[in-house]
């Protein structure tokens, strides 16, 4: 956005054409519509006009003698004009607002699923959260460019023109006095062009600076009270308010300036009319009966540009908006289906990983380098390392969330990129390090993991992972909403509905990244528990971190740097003084003198 | 419209779950409420100065219009051009003048409506910290971020800009009406029923549709917080091939949202055609008339130059005022919100006669203290007492659940016992002001939030006046010096919104050092280890091994390891003390104490 007054500093009706095209292209099928709207707003505006000049006509004629029953061709087009414009103008409020409605819910829905597409890579760069904020608070400001800003367009460079013309025809030298005052209207926003964009940022920013402040004072809350710190709060959320005044104050009073500058070059443009139009008559070279017409049409004629000006201050802010919008869906996703049907036969589960090698970013340094390991039918096997040597990095490999750069993860001896997307998912249930849960019941939350399950299967699943007696003890038991009154869940009771909804889901293949942080001993044993259970009969891969769930494990695999360090049982590799030994030492000395029962 | 009332009734049960109303208050709340216009108070001395440039505004166009009429009229009666110079004059003095007022009117009303804006945060604010935590745990803090950020928003334009075009726009209508009317009396007339239907055509609308409109004020952020929600788990939603299906019951109350969109939509141009066919045809009527009355005799040249010129101003304070309307709806819909908080009632209230300030000696005693979160659960805490002595180590232990964290919330008074008491120093600390309640803690909790700026602001918040050396000396204490040095910029690094750029341990080692900081005589450690990595708990423990010394104690852990030395330990088991005594004489009864360290101990 910085640049584009640099680049080009063309007059607003450029910019707002510019624009414009970039959101028709946005609303393909909605173009018809959008025609309508915009013509018929173009059709109101018009017959406002012809509203006030035959009312002025009118004037102008009694003004001048002529009787009433002359002019009842006048008094009834008057009518008329009156009675389509404001029908008119209300169906078009209708249409315009159903358009851009529509509108709104097909972009949000296309941004949903574009984003579906492109997560998780996608997301995680754009620190997610905010992505989906800006994605869909963005779409909602294209309610004001679709509704407003598009036909207050046309109606300036269709409406302004016709009006002129229409003067022209009463006296040429009324259209050449009042050009001049409507070409310096149309050309206000751009004096104040680079001011307007600085003060513009400047606000936005003191905008995000004051909320995030508003922000940390909530959530801060029981810090700021515990430690009696109300005033030092309040006085940095009074600068950064001040700062907001300020910023909005003379960004609104630059704002002010133009819309002065836009009332004024109006007035005057009227002012000279009465004028030129007042000489001309006395001296004879116009109609007196058309005079009062002039004046007002010469008023007129500013109105559109009025409004396109109003829209203009708005511009930067929502064109901004909508590139964010095309950004996204303009998007490569890192992983594209290149298979419409799974390869034939039945899919035996194993899992290999052949000389794979992998970086998130060509610039980035690579995480894996040449990972070689299988896990059989029915195997369990934990995979082991210091943080950063590439065990998650391996489960969203398996997960197709990214591909290999070099080399191929298999199941059942196919390479994962011969399955489409959905097939391959639909035969891994995975179990996160970093529990989502939704904003919705616990049930509702289970439920993830097999959409059609029925109650009964939801609360069997979660007696099976060993969620039962921490979810019945929740205030509103399967109907609580968690996130909410205090319902929050601790790590390892995050970990036992995830689990529960790999058991609903029943996949042949698990895929387990553990929690790192220290579980309540009760939570600690349940998880444990569960994860046994719900690994019987699957093909297991486990990030581990806690020496029993490594222990448990049929086979062990150590990465290393984005290598495979070794592997084995955990006697074997405990014993031979290799990369496993030198890990779990670190680990034991300082989990050991933590507890130790008597 | 039965679309549009399915999507309402779904969210006011699922807003009636979560315990908040959405349509009980919304119904009844009107354009000028005299509960909003009342919060107001205070905000209105600001705003003579935006009526009053307001109303100089709006006559010189009418001034401008008498002009132009005078001198339409003078051409019209063939007087030469020479006469009207004095008016041209005028004309541009006037043009020149509104330019200058039109500058200063916007720069006025920002700075009225922001400092309204500001007035309505600090008071919400206020609010807040008496309400305190407690009362925060029965809100979504998203939905009073909301409140505060946008809410004060809106509202700074209902009060800023609604309310003051209100009357300009009433004054400057009856100025019209009353110079029309001495031009000739019907006229006047049609023109003051046009501007009188104009006016209330929004009332009508809002009459129709308002509560509905409220409703969807609400109902529409909450389907944008379920979009967000989904979007941030769309990872789970994708590895459970949840995506699509959670995408199409988006779509369907995305579209059923949309169904009640445009049934508003079309009321509100139903209720708004009767009064907008008035406006759009007086303005006709008006010169209609005036053209007859001139045919017939009784109306003058000029006063029907003064119509023509006149109606068209007759327009202008409607449609300012049509402008700002959209401010005052959302303005009511944010209403609501900011009159919840403001009238909400404190958990626990300020002691009415609170005791005489000094010396507390810092021992703690629960006596027979019951509490419950909402009236009709099962209780959090049940007739549990306990007692701590000055600079004695006391450990609450307990499963998950088990009622713990509810102790240190009625510590530290975020809510008040249902039955029995607590004291501090013997006296009761419902009599206790708060400040001087929350000043006798340090409290390392296990999330530990830090704010945004520096790691050095976030230890100021413990003692905001700490010299440097005090600083490092608690830094070094709490274990918290060497990585904090290792920093990009040392103290002066900014920790990142919830100090997302520090681990889990370097964020709790900072909160330990704010606690030494502070250096309050009781420490109260709630599981001040439970969020942390197991390579870094052995650092941590010993950082707060190092604080409790010499001062009274309570930790509350679910890990039995640190409160082995506790001078006693009390087992809570769903909110009632189950035993207590020092270790080994728990070890010795073989109870509740004895099975957990056993669950323990088989962890490792």
């Amino acid at each position: 956005m910085s640049h584009e007054h640099h680049d080009d500093h063309s007059l607003p009706v450029g910019q707002v054409f510019r624009k414009v095209r970039v959101i028709d292209h946005l609303l393909g099928t909605y173009r018809l519509s959008l025609q309508k709207v915009r013509i018929t707003s173009v059709i109101v505006q018009v017959l406002g006009i012809l509203t006030a000049l035959t009312g002025a006509y009118l004037v102008g004629a009694v003004l001048t003698g002529a009787t009433i029953s002359d002019q009842l061709m006048t008094i009834t087009l008057l009518a008329l004009f009156t009675v389509m414009q404001f029908v008119l103008s209300n169906v078009n409020s209708y249409w315009s607002h159903v358009t851009a409605f529509r509108s709104l819910v097909e972009i949000r829905k296309a941004v949903y699923k574009k984003i579906d597409e492109l997560a998780p890579a996608y997301v995680i760069e754009r620190r997610s959260g905010d992505l989906a904020r800006s994605a869909l608070s963005d779409v909602n400001l294209l309610e004001l460019y679709i509704a407003h800003t598009l036909p207050e367009f046309l109606q300036a460079i269709v409406v302004t023109p016709i009006t002129l013309l229409v003067i022209g025809l009463i006296h040429w030298g009324l259209m050449i006095a009042l050009a001049p005052f409507l070409v310096a209207a149309v050309t206000v926003p751009d004096w104040f062009a680079r001011r307007a964009e600085e003060q513009g940022r400047a606000h936005r920013a003191s905008a995000g600076e004051m909320s995030a402040d508003v922000i940390d004072g909530v959530q801060g809350l029981r810090e700021i009270v515990t430690f009696g710190a109300m005033e030092q709060s309040i006085k940095r959320l009074d600068a950064s308010q001040q700062r907001y005044s300020d910023t909005y104050v003379s960004y609104e009073g630059r704002s002010g300036l133009e819309r002065g500058s836009g009332d004024a070059l109006l007035a005057m443009g009227m002012t000279v009319t009465v004028a030129l139009g007042g000489w001309l008559t006395t001296r004879g070279y116009m109609d007196v009966a058309l005079y009062p017409a002039a004046t007002v049409l010469a008023a007129m004629a500013f109105v559109p540009i009025m409004n396109l000006m109003n829209i203009a201050r708005q511009l930067s802010q929502t064109s901004a908006a909508a590139e964010r919008v095309i950004g996204i869906m303009n998007a490569q996703p890192t992983v594209i289906d290149r298979a419409v049907s799974p390869p034939e036969g039945s899919i035996v589960p194993t899992l290999d990983f052949k000389e794979v090698r992998f970086c998130y970013a060509p610039e980035l340094p690579e995480v894996l380098k040449g990972v070689t390991f299988g896990v059989s039918p029915g195997e369990t096997v934990a995979l082991v390392g210091r943080s950063g040597a590439g065990k998650s990095t391996c489960t969203y490999l398996m997960l197709r969330l990214w591909d290999p750069t070099v080399g191929s993860v298999r199941i059942g001896g196919h390479d994962l990129r011969d399955f489409p997307q959905e097939y391959l998912r639909d035969m891994i249930a995975y179990v996160p390090q970093d529990v989502y849960l939704f904003n919705v019941s616990v049930r509702e939350n289970i439920r993830i993991g097999r959409g059609d399950a029925t109650d009964a299967e939801v609360e069997d699943a979660a007696r099976r992972a060993f969620a039962l007696d921490f979810i019945t003890a929740l205030p509103d038991r399967w109907d609580t909403v968690l996130g909410e009154r205090g319902a929050t869940l601790s790590g390892g009771q995050r970990q036992r509905i995830a689990i529960a909804r790999a058991f609903l889901k029943d996949a042949p293949i698990l895929v387990m990244d553990e929690a790192v942080s220290s579980l309540d001993t009760e939570s600690e044993a349940n998880v444990r528990k569960a994860v046994k259970e719900v690994s019987r009969g699957r093909t297991t891969l486990i990030v581990a971190h806690r020496p029993s769930t490594i222990r448990s494990a049929d086979r062990i695999i150590v990465l290393e740097e984005g290598r495979v360090a070794e592997t084995g049982w955990f006697n074997e590799l405990a014993e031979n003084g290799g990369a496993f030994s030198r890990l779990m030492t670190a680990q034991v000395e300082i989990t050991q003198p933590v507890d130790g029962a008597p | 419209m039965a679309d549009s009332s399915k999507i309402v009734e779904e969210y006011t049960k699922v807003e009636s779950r979560r315990g908040l109303s959405v349509t009980s208050g919304a119904s009844h709340m009107k354009l000028f409420d005299p509960r909003v216009l009342a919060m107001g108070k205070g905000e209105y001395g600001r705003l003579w100065s935006v009526v009053t440039l307001g109303l100089l505004i709006s006559f010189s166009y009418i001034v401008q219009g008498i002009i132009i009429a005078l001198i339409l009229e003078d051409v019209f009666s063939g007087r030469p051009m020479a006469g009207s110079i004095p008016s041209f004059a005028g004309l541009v003095l006037i043009i020149a003048l509104r330019w200058a007022m039109i500058w200063a009117n916007d720069r006025i009303v920002a700075r009225a409506a922001t400092n309204i804006a500001i007035s309505l945060r600090r008071r919400i604010y206020h609010k807040l910290y008496d309400l305190g935590p407690g009362w925060m745990l029965s809100q979504k803090s998203g939905v009073v971020q909301a409140t505060i950020v946008d809410g004060a928003e809106a509202l700074q334009n209902y009060y800023g800009r609604f309310l003051p075009q209100v009357i300009v726009s009433s004054l400057a209508g009856l100025a019209i009406m009353v110079i029309l009317l001495y031009v000739d009396v019907i006229i006047g007339l049609v023109v003051g029923v046009m501007m009188v239907a104009s006016l209330l055509q929004p009332l009508a609308i809002y009459r129709g549709v308002g509560s509905r409109i409220r409703v969807w004020f609400v109902a529409m952020p909450r389907l944008f917080a379920e979009y967000v929600d989904n979007v941030q788990g769309i990872v789970t939603l994708k590895s459970f091939n949840a995506g699509k299906r959670h995408g199409k019951l988006l779509d369907l109350k995305t579209n059923a949202l949309y169904d009640a969109e445009i049934g508003i939509l079309k009321d509100e141009i139903l209720w708004g055609v009767p009064l907008g066919l008035v406006a759009a045809i007086g303005g006709t009527v008006a010169i209609v008339i005036g053209a007859l009355r001139m045919d017939a005799g009784s109306l003058s040249a000029g006063g029907l130059l003064f119509v023509l010129l006149l109606v068209r101003e007759a327009l202008r304070p409607v449609t300012d005022l049509r402008q700002t309307i959209h401010f005052s709806f959302a303005g009511m819909g944010a209403a609501e919100g900011v009159l919840d908080i403001l009238e909400a009632v404190p958990p626990a209230a300020a002691p009415v006669d609170p005791i005489a300030p000094g010396t507390l000696p810092p021992s703690i005693a629960f006596e027979g203290v019951t509490f419950r979160y909402r009236k009709g659960d099962a209780p959090a805490v049940d007739n549990f007492s306990f007692a701590v002595q000055p600079g004695e180590k006391v450990a609450l232990v307990g499963r998950s659940g088990s009622g713990k964290t509810t102790v240190t919330s009625l510590l530290l008074r975020f809510f008040d016992p249902d039955e029995g008491a607590i004291r501090l120093g013997g006296e009761d600390i419902r009599r206790i002001r708060p400040e001087r309640l929350r000043a006798m803690y340090s409290v390392v909790s296990q999330d530990t939030y830090l704010f945004h700026g520096t790691v050095r602001d976030n230890l100021l918040l413990a003692k905001p006046g700490a010299s440097r050396e005090e600083l490092e000396s608690a830094t070094r204490a709490a274990s918290a010096h060497d990585f904090i040095t290792g920093l990009p910029k040392g103290y002066d690094t900014v920790v990142g919104e919830r100090g997302v750029k520090l681990s889990g341990g370097e964020r709790q080692r900072i909160a330990i050092a704010r606690a030494i900081l502070k250096g309050a005589p009781i420490l109260v450690l709630d599981e001040a280890t439970s969020n942390v990595d197991v390579a870094n708990e052995s650092l941590i423990r010993d950082a707060l091994d190092r604080v409790a010394r010499d001062r009274t104690t309570i930790i509350i852990s679910h890990r039995l390891s640190a409160v082995r030395d506790a001078d006693r330990i009390y087992v809570i088991e769903k909110g009632r003390l189950a035993e207590s005594g020092s270790h080994s004489d728990l070890i010795r009864r073989n109870g509740d104490y004895h099975a957990l360290l056993m669950a323990e101990g088989g962890s490792v």
